[in-house]
């Protein structure tokens, strides 16, 4: 009962009631056009029947060699909207196209407090890769898990195998 | 390799100068450079990338000296070149950017950087001509290279967009845009998917379905592959377009077996069956290969099948509301014969059953409630409140003993609400139902104790409903209780739950209703919004700023809005650019629609004049610092001048949606908003024609004064200006009578907005007079030349600005009050008299403005008056020409109003008055936690006060500012 499409400019006028979360965060507009221009199929959004903005994702395919792959650079859905399984949709929506673009794995970044979100990629197959230390800064800076989970490519999933040692953010490649 | 050295040692030179700048150095970038200067003092490159640390020094003018200087010597060297178009791009002349590698292209026809670089700049300005001609020039340097023929492909289908003239667009730019791809397609030089997609970009412009189908299921189409089923997907539009509508209706059935609860494929699917179905086609063999479902009972049977494929695992919504919208289709047709399908009562009975636990099943079912009728919702309203346990058989509640029975509580009342069930309920029976909620809240608080602080708390809704119905009571009893009570909830709710922006959206409506805009101020500060949101979301404040006398407040807020205008339009050129690199196409349309509707954007021009205004209102308190200020404001006061506002292409941007009140299907939301965008743009006019009088009127005054050749005053500039206030002041009184008809009377919005602008008590209350007036009075004193001084002598006749001082004095009158009402021995806040004193200090400081332009006239006439006196030699002096008696007597009567104004406007500070807020207080919440809901009351009340206090302090001060002005004004 909703429609996936890919996300157009004229949603960023209405897209309020999912990013006045106070997890969601607003972008300045070069943010949003950087990614519809380089990657438009990686940005996808979810309709409601009655023409809401339920949730959207926006991606990007980057690395080198084994490296290549596909990485979730927001993934938000609208609290009326919850509990629908519309992020498990979307993120396997963006699995898919990084298949086609034959990346080796996909991965995001996590807050380590956002224990449903870390439970719920667990449950579509993540795995905690590594730990960095104070990602999101703050008033308390916050550690992220850097999660992934390994594509068809990565046939010995070598990309999930996990670091022993917390990285810093400047370490991060 | 000779050059190579140099090259290197000129690399080694700057790249000092480079590092300084990266850090933000700019004070050692310029040291770098002129050190460099001194070594090589025709070093170009050093030159401007000086000129680019003054620029972010602010030394605009030291600058575009050097830069005009490099400018005019046509550089060709890469790293100048870069360097001067980020200079030109930071100061947005974009035009330069252009003539600048035009000039280096001329001089080196064959480098390719030149050239592409020429392109982003045209890119940047949408000349779309010229776009095409230097792709086309790169791609004869490259031919090998795809890109830049596309470039030129694409910037002549733009070419196609922009053309006014469709016969153009489709008989000239489309088909060569055609011809070219095709050209490529023949050669087989197509190499990716984008440019696969321009084609089918070109031949959906050009309505050529077929070509394009057959694009996607060729070996072309082998190459659109980044997106999941596109072909699929592209198919059945396709053959939805040839109005094929059985190979469409396959295509959206097997789209829909891979993707079960898409919405979009359901609506496409069913409308595409009733078409077969009611032009009675039938597969051609015995139907056996045939997948398309050609009679509604398929279509009904497919849903059922669907439904069973999907039970395994979590429920899919798409397929059950697909039968409903089945129905809804077919009713829509006509046809009502619909028996197979079960009668939608049952069917949204069913649902609800399946989903009604769910928080967005509410939405879902709303949408198809109107295919029962009113009786029939009503039965279905009971019947959904029979399955849910509420009360104990003493009637005390009975709370819901998990989160799925509350969530379907809540779905019941909001499908009630939306309903108009609760229409039919007495004020008593809604606030008791009110108070039921707020119990309900705070039992469902239990669920949600283990949820992080950015969690929506479970219970929420109940509050929300609460809130919505004790507004309601406050409309229809105007016991102000209501609305506190409202309030005091709300920011409980607020306070357990900071996630939930409905709380605080709420509140500011209802905060602004009392006249109190103090405490949304922090609300909105604590909503977050940014960059976008100013433009989408900027309404929620924007109205009530001014109107509540909040001016620095309004300053600060017009002045992060305006931020986020000014850098966006030169920000997101770059992404266009980046559309053509990535060969992204269909972005393109995209990003140029977007950026034209944020440049015309009407809480845009909203913000530039309103700040404006504000600034002229604020920052003054004599005539010369408000010319100081027209001067610096750059106010083109001629038609189409700046501020230009095109009101034909505003677009309406705001998001009038975000507030979540289970609106009953009475209101109608798109009747409001429309009307609202019309009183925006009438408000608009009005606001954005005072501030061109007013900036013509002291431009006006300024050169009178400053003119020596007064007495044959004839000068073609000087006749414009007093012409253009003439015709302003036609304009505005025009638009004021077409206005009288349409907006005199307040629009009746919803509290959740859009909000009323001040439109209404302007012109009921006759504002626009005073400026009126004031532009005779001046065009008046400007045609007097001074030998007509004794000729106006004995005239004794009033000049119309002494009506002005009587129009204030009489709404003055009017507006005066207190801000605590008593009526039947119920106290109330009187919100009408913070909004009434602080419209009427903004309409006297214009008329201080003007009456400054009136003594800048004047005072050259006084002075050669006096010369003359004293040339006579006569024992008796003449008496004093009657105009400028007048102007003092003028002088004067501004000076007693404002007085008393001042002592109004001192008035409304409750603390000064001793007044005691918390005499409103409820008596009768006699609930449990009273303790605690009291010392939030005290606390809304206290910010209240503290709010009222703010604007009774800013509209004196500015009123004392004008008290100071006009004793500046005596001749």
């Amino acid at each position: 009962m909703t429609t996936i499409r890919p996300f157009v400019c004229e949603d960023l006028f209405r897209f309020n009631n999912v990013n006045l979360d106070p997890l969601t965060e607003t972008y300045g507009l070069p943010f949003y056009m950087q990614y519809l221009a380089r990657w438009p199929e990686y940005f996808q959004t979810c309709e409601s029947a009655g023409g809401r903005i339920m949730g959207y994702i926006m991606g990007k395919a980057e690395g080198g060699g084994e490296k290549w792959h596909g990485h979730v650079t927001a993934l938000t859905v609208a609290p009326e909207f919850r509990r629908l399984g519309l992020a498990g949709k979307l993120m396997n929506n963006l699995e898919q196209i990084s298949e086609q673009k034959k990346c080796f794995f996909v991965d995001l970044f996590v807050r380590v407090s956002n224990k449903v979100a870390v439970n719920m990629y667990r449950k579509l197959g993540y795995e905690v890769y590594r730990t960095v230390l104070e990602y999101y800064s703050g008033d308390v800076d916050e550690d992220a898990y850097d999660m992934r989970k390994a594509l068809s490519r990565d046939k010995d999933k070598k990309s999930m195998i996990p670091l022993k040692r917390p990285v810093r953010p400047d370490e991060l490649d | 390799m000779a050059s190579g050295s140099h090259v290197d040692v000129n690399e080694r030179r700057l790249r000092p100068i480079y590092d300084c700048l990266d850090n933000g150095n700019n004070k050692k970038a310029i040291q770098e450079a002129e050190k460099a200067l001194k070594k090589h003092k025709d070093f170009q490159c050093a030159k401007v990338l000086k000129a680019l640390a003054l620029l972010r020094l602010g030394r605009h003018d030291e600058s575009s000296v050097i830069l005009d200087e490099i400018h005019s010597q046509h550089p060709t060297d890469e790293a100048t070149l870069q360097a001067m178009a980020i200079c030109y791009r930071e100061v947005y002349k974009l035009e330069a950017i252009a003539d600048l590698y035009e000039n280096a292209r001329k001089n080196c026809p064959d480098n390719e950087d030149i050239l592409s670089a020429l392109f982003m700049a045209y890119v940047r300005l949408g000349d779309y001509k010229k776009q095409q001609q230097t792709a086309m020039l790169l791609h004869r340097l490259q031919p090998n290279k795809n890109p830049c023929y596309f470039w030129a492909v694409m910037s002549i289908v733009m070419q196609s967009q922009s053309s006014d003239d469709e016969k153009l667009a489709k008989g000239m730019f489309l088909p060569l845009a055609e011809r070219m791809v095709k050209k490529y397609v023949d050669e087989k030089k197509i190499n990716a998917e984008e440019e696969v997609q321009m084609y089918l970009i070109i031949l959906n412009l050009m309505g050529k379905w077929k070509e394009a189908y057959e694009v996607v299921t060729g070996p072309l189409g082998e190459k659109l592959t980044s997106e999941t089923f596109y072909k699929e997907r592209k198919a059945a539009e396709l053959f939805s377009k040839m109005n094929n509508w059985p190979e469409a209706n396959a295509k959206f059935k097997f789209l829909l077996k891979e993707n079960p609860d898409h919405w979009q494929y359901w609506k496409d699917y069913i409308s595409s069956c009733i078409k077969i179905a009611k032009s009675n086609w039938q597969p051609q063999d015995d139907g056996n290969n045939c997948e398309t479902d050609y009679t509604i009972d398929m279509a009904s049977l497919f849903m059922d099948q669907t439904i069973s494929v999907c039970s395994g695992d979590r429920l899919l919504r798409g397929p059950y509301l697909a039968q409903l919208e089945l129905i809804k289709a077919l009713r829509e047709t006509g046809d009502l014969s619909v028996k197979n399908l079960g009668s939608p009562l049952t069917l949204l009975q069913d649902y609800f059953k399946l989903f009604g636990d769910k928080n967005c099943c509410y939405e879902d079912m709303k949408l198809f409630t109107n295919l029962i009728s009113k009786p029939q919702q009503k039965d279905l309203i009971d019947s959904f409140t029979k399955t849910l346990e509420l009360h104990n058989s003493d009637g005390s509640i009975f709370f819901a003993p998990d989160v799925k029975a509350m969530q379907r509580h809540l779905t019941v009342l909001q499908l009630a609400r939306y309903l108009g069930i609760q229409d039919s309920m007495s004020v008593e029976e809604k606030i008791s139902l009110a108070r039921e909620c707020i119990q309900r809240y705070q039992h469902g608080l239990e669920f949600g104790k283990d949820l992080l602080i950015t969690d929506i708390q479970l219970s929420d809704n109940f509050m929300l409903m609460a809130a919505h119905l004790l507004e309601e009571a406050w409309e229809e009893t105007e016991s102000q209780q209501h609305l506190v009570e409202a309030i005091v909830h709300l920011q409980k709710g607020s306070k357990n739950c900071p996630a939930n922006f409905q709380f605080k959206v709420m509140l500011i409506h209802l905060f602004s209703v009392l006249g109190a805009y103090g405490p949304c101020q922090q609300l909105y500060d604590s909503l977050e919004v940014k960059h976008i949101m100013n433009d989408t979301l900027g309404y929620i404040i924007s109205n009530h700023m001014v109107r509540l006398g909040h001016f620095a407040a309004a300053g600060a807020n017009y002045g992060s809005m305006l931020k986020f205008f000014a850098v966006n339009h030169k920000e997101t050129a770059e992404y266009l650019i980046a559309a053509y690199k990535y060969g992204s196409f269909n972005k393109i349309f995209e990003f140029v629609r977007f950026r034209e509707k944020l440049q015309n954007s009407l809480q845009y021009a909203c913000a530039k004049v309103e700040s404006m205004l504000l600034d002229l209102m604020l920052e003054t308190s004599h005539h010369q610092s408000v010319e100081q200020m027209v001067t610096h404001m750059e106010i083109d006061p001629s038609e189409d001048g700046a501020p230009a506002v095109e009101f034909g292409k505003l677009c309406d941007n705001r998001d009038l949606r975000i507030l979540e009140a289970w609106e009953k299907e009475t209101y109608d939301t798109k009747a409001a908003s429309d009307f609202s965008f019309q009183e925006e743009k009438a408000w608009l006019r009005i606001r954005s024609l005072t501030l061109r009088i007013l900036a013509c009127a002291v431009s006006l005054g300024q050169q009178v004064s400053n003119s020596k050749a007064l007495r044959n005053g004839v000068g073609s500039e000087k006749k414009a200006l007093n012409e253009i206030l003439e015709s302003l002041g036609k304009e505005l009184s025009e638009h004021i009578q077409e206005y009288e008809k349409k907006f005199n009377v307040a629009y009746k919005y919803s509290l959740r907005g859009p909000s009323p602008t001040r439109i209404a008590k302007y012109l009921s209350d006759g504002h626009h007079q005073v400026i009126c007036s004031m532009i005779e009075t001046i065009l008046h004193l400007f045609k007097m030349q001074s030998e007509d001084l004794e000729g106006s002598e004995n005239e004794k006749q009033e000049s119309p600005s002494q009506k002005v001082p009587e129009i204030l004095a009489g709404l003055l009158v009017k507006y005066k009050g207190s801000l605590l009402l008593e009526t039947d021995g119920k106290k109330s806040i009187n919100a009408a008299v913070i909004e009434n004193l602080s419209l009427l200090a903004e309409t006297m400081s214009h008329s201080a403005i003007l009456t400054g332009v009136c003594h800048r006239i004047l005072k050259p006439l006084k002075t050669s008056w006096n010369k003359r006196c004293r040339k006579m030699k006569a024992e008796t002096p003449p008496p004093q020409p009657a105009v400028f008696s007048n102007f003092t007597k003028l002088i004067a009567s501004f000076d007693a109003c404002a007085k008393d104004m001042h002592v109004a406007t001192r008035d409304l500070d409750p603390v000064l008055l001793s007044i005691d807020l918390s005499s409103l207080s409820l008596d009768e919440s006699e609930e449990s936690d009273s303790l605690q809901d009291a010392m939030i009351q005290t606390d809304v009340l206290k910010n209240i006060e503290s709010s009222y206090q703010t604007t009774s302090r800013e509209v004196c001060e500015l009123i004392h500012n004008k008290l100071q002005y006009f004793n500046s004004l005596k001749l």
